[in-house]
């Protein structure tokens, strides 16, 4: 068989194995199409479906990997949901005028705007306002001075009056 | 690996066991034993994927290479497991023998 064929058909094989029997494998390629008991068309469709057989080998391997990946995986989500509903919270649950928001766990409120988008609504002292004013409950928000000092207003030991709504709509403390 | 994996697969192994029972071969030599007593002609490829296999799980080893050809040999291993599988083979051959002859009685 062509050398420059036979080296792209033992290219297609996994590096393992053509280092392992690369050259076993031309040798005995080329002793048979020699001795005339294996046409090269026939040696090359063999050598591919040999290189399909060791590549199916190497994802079942890889399969196996990832089997043991997702099982990790799995275990960690476990162990994060155990964590978060056995482990007590240091602080009671943030509570504004009587009305906890329902996500709120070990927190406080600052943690929840940060990280759920539940409604708040909050009136900030000091400042004109017709009704309830939404607040913009993304992370980072809570960090522009509006928003900031309602959220201080709710944290403080004071509890100046701030409404907080859930769907039901506002509730008044 | 382990002999699940090989039993799983074709048996293509087993030939490969049986052509090494006896003595060491080389793979142009294997080609030529399995083709007399199986009448399987086995491509390089093929014959070296199941070689390769039967070395990862320890069943056949490969001895020190002569030119360019690099003689197999069974393993105390490879030999067991062909006993076990032949000789499964053979029970269930039996079974089915006798049931033709019943059945052609």
């Amino acid at each position: 068989m062509n050398r420059h064929l036979m080296g792209g058909l033992l290219a297609l094989y996994p590096r393992a194995f053509r280092d392992r029997f690369g050259t076993e494998l031309a040798s005995l390629t080329d002793d048979l199409i020699s001795a005339g008991e294996l046409t090269p068309l026939l040696a090359t469709l063999d050598l591919l479906g040999g290189a399909a057989l060791e590549w199916g080998r190497v994802l079942a391997c890889s399969r196996h990997v990832a089997q043991a990946m997702t099982v990790a995986a799995i275990m960690a989500v476990a162990g994060s949901m155990y964590v978060m509903t056995h482990v007590r919270p240091q602080h009671p649950p943030a509570s504004v005028h009587g009305v906890s928001a329902p996500a709120v766990i070990g927190s406080d409120l600052r943690c929840v705007v940060r990280g759920v988008p539940v409604p708040v609504m909050a009136v900030v002292p000091g400042k004109p306002s017709v009704g309830p004013r939404p607040l913009p409950v993304a992370a980072g928000v809570a960090s522009q001075p509006p928003q900031h000092q309602a959220l201080q207003a709710c944290r403080s030991p004071a509890r100046r009056p701030v409404q907080v709504s859930g769907p039901d709509g506002p509730a008044d403390g | 690996m382990t002999n699940d994996t090989i039993r799983g697969s074709s048996d293509r192994s087993i030939l490969i066991l049986t052509s090494l029972a006896d003595l060491p071969k080389h793979g142009y030599a294997l080609v030529k034993d399995i083709e007399g007593f199986a009448g399987v002609r086995l491509g390089p490829g093929t014959l070296y994927s199941a070689l390769a296999k039967l070395e990862q799980a320890g069943l056949v080893e490969a001895l020190p290479a002569e030119e360019r050809r690099r003689p197999y040999r069974i393993t105390a291993a490879g030999r067991e497991f062909l006993y076990e599988r032949l000789t499964e083979s053979a029970r269930i051959a039996e079974v089915g023998l006798r049931r033709i002859a019943v059945a052609s009685s």
